[in-house]
Parts: C-alpha cells; sequence; structure tokens
C-alpha cells in the first residue's frame, strides 16, 4: 500500500504536468500502433486483395500499373488491348479464367468498370470468395444499360436499386463531361474489403460504346484479369507475352509486383516509423523533464518520508515507478488516440484504395509499443529517482540550528 | 561521570506519569550528590533485575561542518550521553547551539564525524543506511518544531506513513486509533492545510508515536502554538509516550516547556564542543 499511496499522491500533487506528460505518451504511443498498423495490415490488405487474380494481361507498359488499374482500380489505364488478346488468353490450356475489364468513365469520382456477367457467378475475387448480390438486386445483363454498384460507392453515392444515372467521360469528376446514356441500378454489391466496393461495373461494352469514346475502343478492353491453372504456367506466359512479345504486358505475378510496390515506399514507412519513434523519445525525455523539474518541490517530502523510515532504495524505486505509471497511463490513453487515428487513416484508406484496414484487429505491437513505451518512461524516471537518492534528508528538512 | 539509574524521581511527572521502567546508564551531566544518593538503591536493583543497556548511548560524538570562509566548525562534542528506557528529558539550549543537529545525528539522518550512537543497543556506527533508515523506521518516532508533514497526503495517510516503513506495517486501523487518541478522529480525511496549528502538531505526534517506537525525539514540538496548546501538546506527547512505554528526548529553548519536566538539562553542559 505504502508505494502505491506515495506514487498516487506525487500524481496527485502534480496532476497538470502528469496530465500534460501522459498526454504527449498518449500521443506517441497512439501514433507508434497506428504506424505500425497501418504498415502491416495495408501490406497485407494489399496482398490479399489481389490473391484472387494470378496475373493481368494489358497494354504495353509498367506492370504495377497494369495491376493498380486492374486490380485496385487506381491509376490510368497504360492503354487497351483487342479483344482478341482477351481472346486469345482465354482460350490459352493454363489458364483458368480471363476476364475482361474496361475503364474510363466514372460516376461522381467513382470508376464505372466495364466488365462480363461472369465476373459475379463464377470467379472468386479471393480465394474462395465470390461477388454476392445484396438481396433484391440481380447482376446486369449483357447489352442491356445496367449497372452493379459496389458497397462503398452505393453508400457514398446514395445509389439504390433501381436508381438511374448518366456515367461521366474520363477517370477523374468532371461535371461538364456527362454521358447521354442512362443507366440503371440493377444490384448493390455486398461489401468484401477490396477495392471492388468503390467501383460501379456495367456491361464492358456500355463502356466501350459508350457515346463520344473513340470508334476503335468499341473492339478494346483496358486489361484481363487472369486465373491460372497452375502457378507455374504464369512463367510460361511471362516468357510468351514479356520475352518474346512487344506488345503486351503479362504482369505475374500480382502478389510480387504488389510486395514490390510497398518494398518501393518502404522510405515513406521508415520516415514514419521515424518520426513516431522520435515523438516516443520526445515523450519519455518529456516525463524525465517533468519528474526532473518538479523535484525541488518533492524534495521536502522526499526528506519526510526519509525520516519516518523509508529507505534510499523505496524512494528510488518510486520515482521510478511513478514515472513508469504516467507512461503507463499515456499508454492507456495511447490506444484511444490509436483508434481515433486508425479509424480516420482506415476511412480515408478505403476512400482512396478501397482497402480496408481493420481497426479493432489484435496486433503484437498493441502490447509491444505500450510496454515499450512504459519501460522508457521508467528509464526516463531513472535520472529524477538518482536525485530523489541523493536527496540530503537533514538539510532538507530544517535549517542546522 | 557515573552509573545512574532512571526512574526516581518521577513522583513530579503528575497523575499521567507512572513511574518509567528502571535501568541504568552512563551520564556526563553535573552530578547532584543528594539525587546520587536517592538513587543509590535502585542502581544494585537495577544492574540486577532490569534491562542492561540504556535506550540511547552517546559516545564521543562530534559533527562540524565547513564554513563559508572554507574553515571547519564544531557543531556537535558530546562526551557521553545516554537515556533509560521510558526516561523523559528535556534538553534547554538556545537557537543555533546544535540542537537539531544533535538529533538528527541520533535519529541517523545526519552522519556524524565520528563517535558512536547507540540505540536500543544497536550501535548506528556499525549500520549500513538501510540498516539506519531501517532501525529508524522501527524504533525512533519524530516530531519536528515544523511538523514536516506531507502536505499532499491526508491526516489518516499522514500516520499512515509514519509506520509504513517499520515492522508494523501500514495499518490503517491503528493509525486511525492514534488520530483519535489525539482528538482528530473527525479530521482524517483532511489535508494538514486544511487544520490549525495545533492540529498539525498534534498530527505529528500521532505519526511520530503510531508505530510504537522506543525513543521519540521531539524538537521544539511546541514552537509554533500558543501557552495553552503548547501545554495540552506536550501533556499528550509525554502522556502517549509514557502509555507506550517510550524514552522522550525533548529539545527547546522555552523555559515554560523545560518547566513541565522532571529531568532538565542544558544543552551546553552535554555538548561540550560548539566552536
Amino acid at each position: 500500500m505504502t508505494l502505491p499511496l506515495i506514487i498516487y499522491r506525487s500524481l496527485r500533487q502534480h496532476a497538470l504536468s502528469t496530465f500534460v506528460t501522459a498526454a504527449s505518451i498518449a500521443l506517441a504511443c497512439g501514433l507508434l500502433m497506428c504506424v505500425w498498423t497501418v504498415k502491416v495490415q495495408a501490406r497485407e490488405a494489399f496482398a490479399s486483395t489481389s490473391t484472387g487474380f494470378d496475373a493481368v494481361l494489358g497494354a504495353r507498359g509498367s506492370k504495377l500499373q497494369l495491376v493498380l488499374n486492374a486490380i485496385f482500380h487506381l491509376e490510368a489505364s497504360p492503354g487497351n488491348i483487342s479483344f482478341a488478346d482477351y481472346e486469345a488468353i482465354k482460350r490459352h490450356p493454363a489458364v483458368k479464367s480471363a476476364t475482361p475489364i474496361a475503364v474510363g468513365d466514372n460516376l461522381r469520382g467513382y470508376r464505372l468498370v466495364g466488365t462480363l456477367p461472369e465476373l459475379f457467378t463464377d470467379v472468386e475475387y479471393a480465394r474462395g470468395k465470390k461477388f454476392v448480390i445484396e438481396r433484391g438486386g440481380r447482376g446486369f445483363q449483357l447489352g442491356a444499360q445496367e449497372a452493379v454498384a459496389g458497397s462503398f460507392a452505393a453508400q457514398r453515392l446514395a445509389l439504390k436499386v433501381g436508381d438511374t444515372f448518366h456515367p461521366f467521360h474520363g477517370l477523374a469528376f468532371n461535371e461538364k463531361d456527362q454521358h447521354a446514356e442512362t443507366y440503371v441500378v440493377t444490384g448493390i454489391l455486398q461489401t468484401t474489403n477490396t477495392p471492388a466496393d468503390r467501383v460501379i461495373w456495367i456491361p464492358i461494352e456500355g463502356l466501350q460504346k459508350m457515346s463520344g469514346h473513340d470508334a476503335r475502343a468499341a473492339t478494346e478492353i483496358s486489361a484481363v484479369l487472369v486465373q491460372l491453372r497452375a502457378a507455374t504456367a504464369g512463367f510460361m506466359l511471362d516468357l510468351m507475352y514479356n520475352k518474346q512479345g512487344n506488345r503486351l504486358t503479362f504482369a505475374y505475378p500480382v502478389g510480387a509486383i504488389v510486395a514490390d510496390l510497398f518494398q518501393k515506399i518502404s522510405w515513406f514507412d521508415r520516415v514514419l516509423e521515424l518520426v513516431a519513434y522520435l515523438v516516443a523519445l520526445v515523450a519519455a525525455g518529456s516525463v524525465l523533464a517533468s519528474i526532473y523539474n518538479s523535484m525541488s518541490a518533492r524534495q521536502r517530502d522526499l526528506a519526510i518520508l526519509r525520516a519516518v523510515g523509508a529507505r534510499r532504495r523505496t524512494i528510488f524505486g518510486a520515482v521510478v515507478l511513478e514515472a513508469a505509471v504516467i507512461g503507463a497511463l499515456g499508454a492507456v490513453a495511447g490506444y484511444v488516440v490509436y483508434l481515433g487515428l486508425l479509424t480516420g487513416v482506415s476511412s480515408l484508406i478505403r476512400a482512396q484504395t478501397g482497402v480496408v484496414l481493420e481497426v479493432w484487429r489484435w496486433q503484437p505491437v498493441l502490447a509491444a509499443c505500450p510496454v515499450g513505451m512504459i519501460a522508457l518512461c521508467a528509464l526516463g524516471g531513472v535520472v529524477p529517482a538518482i536525485k530523489a537518492y541523493r536527496t540530503p534528508v537533514a538539510e532538507t528538512l530544517a535549517p542546522i540550528s | 561521570m557515573g552509573l545512574r539509574v532512571a526512574g526516581a524521581e518521577t513522583a513530579k511527572a503528575g497523575v499521567l506519569l507512572k513511574a518509567p521502567a528502571l535501568s541504568f546508564r552512563w551520564d556526563v551531566g553535573p552530578e547532584n550528590p543528594r539525587r546520587r544518593r536517592a538513587r543509590k538503591k535502585p542502581i544494585e536493583r537495577a544492574a540486577v533485575f532490569r534491562h542492561p543497556h540504556a535506550m540511547l548511548a552517546v559516545v564521543d560524538l562530534k559533527k562540524s561542518f565547513f564554513s563559508p570562509d572554507g574553515g571547519q566548525t564544531s557543531i556537535i562534542n558530546v562526551g557521553r550521553f545516554s537515556l533509560a528506557a521510558g526516561e523523559q528529558v528535556a534538553l534547554r539550549g538556545e537557537s543555533g547551539s546544535g540542537k537539531t543537529t544533535f538529533l538528527h545525528l541520533i535519529a541517523g539522518i545526519l552522519a556524524a564525524d565520528s563517535g558512536q550512537v547507540e540505540v536500543d543497543g544497536v550501535k548506528m556506527s556499525g549500520l549500513s543506511e538501510p540498516q539506519r533508515d531501517r532501525l529508524r523506521a522501527d524504533k525512533l518516532g519524530y516530531i519536528f518544531q515544523t511538523f514536516n508533514l506531507l502536505q499532499g497526503y491526508t491526516v489518516l495517510e499522514n500516520v499512515i506513513m509514519g509506520m509504513a516503513f517499520g515492522p508494523r506495517g501500514a495499518d490503517r486501523a491503528h493509525a486511525r486509533q492514534m488520530l483519535e487518541r489525539v482528538g482528530l478522529g473527525d479530521r482524517l480525511n483532511h489535508f494538514p492545510g486544511q487544520l490549525s496549528t495545533g492540529q498539525q502538531q498534534r498530527v505529528a505526534v500521532a505519526r511520530a508515536l503510531a508505530n510504537q517506537p522506543k525513543l521519540v525525539l521531539a524538537d521544539e514540538p511546541t514552537g509554533n502554538l500558543d501557552r495553552k496548546r503548547s501545554r495540552e501538546a506536550l501533556s499528550l506527547i509525554r502522556e502517549v509516550c509514557h502509555e507506550n512505554g517510550a524514552t522522550l528526548l525533548l529539545v527547546s529553548h522555552d523555559e515554560r516547556v523545560l518547566a513541565q519536566f522532571e529531568q532538565v538539562r542544558d544543552f551546553v553542559n552535554v555538548n561540550r564542543g560548539t566552536t
């Protein structure tokens, strides 16, 4: 009871500095956990999103751009390929499924992606997962001006079954570039937590033949999403399209290309981590400074405690523990900061990429970071604890008479 | 210097005081031949039947401080000084005479340059600092002139802290009893700043005695009180010390305080080395 009482009373006596210090630790802890979680979960989410398709076939250009455009619905298409290219790869014996997509229009910033109805019936967008249309809706029919909206796009655009809309030209929304065609929403997809949620799917020929599009586009597509029968076939196709041919790009394997993307932007992760570590260090330093600065005010109390029999090591321990308790208070509050930050970042990432981070998912960093922070704070408490340890009792208590 | 027994002169102590336990001691104070004769018999009894050592024994204790000009100023130079168990003695001394330093040396919160302090048979100089802390927690109670209460702690917590480091531990019920004993049972959760000076003084007394120390050191304990409160506080200290069988060493320059003690010694005679 003694040590907790000493710590509690000291914290109460210096409530303001305790609060400010704990708040800075909370910020540091929350920031560290958030940066780490975003890094890990984003990597996982992007990797798992791409697990449904083994490869993407598209125009000659960057594999990464092709993958980002066809699977993550980001970036512009590197160019079009002919419908015949799609038919050729579809017939290849190593290919299990091939799904053509066409992009080029949007509805208030949300992409319209043209594809075949089979995408919703036959294709797994991730291992063991198929798209499901919510009750009351249905998929679109080829040749009809119908649309199936991803859950996030539908929510943001307040679309429901039976609604109609006019698409806008281009991938970026411009109010003046509206097409004349009217599409009817026939279904809303259940949430998949993939980029497909922020897309509005329409029949592929709808995009190909949209008014105002180049006539050549009528026989062209943007890319083909490919699932292979065997992984080894991918290298064969890679050789065929990328090494022997010079017209098309076969982006394979998708997982490695996404991993390569994260490798390229890993410096940004490191910068964020460095900032978070610096914030953590500053927070630990603030614990040191806060307790150290209040030592003059505390010395009399410490001398009194020594006078009534407290050992030096008890006083030392009390100061170190107090620093650790401030760290613990900050760490607990850090979870609140973490949840707030991650919720914000998660919704931003979802809005931009469709990838969803799980805010409530447990991760080792959620234990390691607070424990590390508490240890760092306790370490920060050692310096003032040494000062407390050295408090001269007699001189502090009263002037010599 | 001679072998003497405490306890024979306790008749003046009043109704609150019973005869303290008898024991022999070494003393360097001025000898009174009549007192010496009066105690002759008990000496023999004590030597045979009572506790063989003094509660406090100080031998050749020296302490000096560096002065601003770089020289050394001797503050304490006590040849021999002792108190028997249960004895209550007041030391008369002017401000600046080194009384507080003497008490600090006895309490072990100030290290002596040389000499020996023995409390309840335990030699302070042979102890490590943690052992001295433990000795202080186990056997000593200290009432400071300025009370030295922990301002951020409640009255009850102040008393609890007084016993927390001793063998009794943080005994909440006993701390409450002590405060009730000093008439502060209704102020348990008050902070020192919310109490009058007299009440704070009583908290300090309760804290010093809560651990049932064998030796109580009181440094001008009534210095901040008016005459009435001073008398009450002193009676309380003596009464509780007596109830607990504690030895009391009080230092003061106030003649009204000193007048309440049967045994009063001049610190200037005890401390021969102030230069």
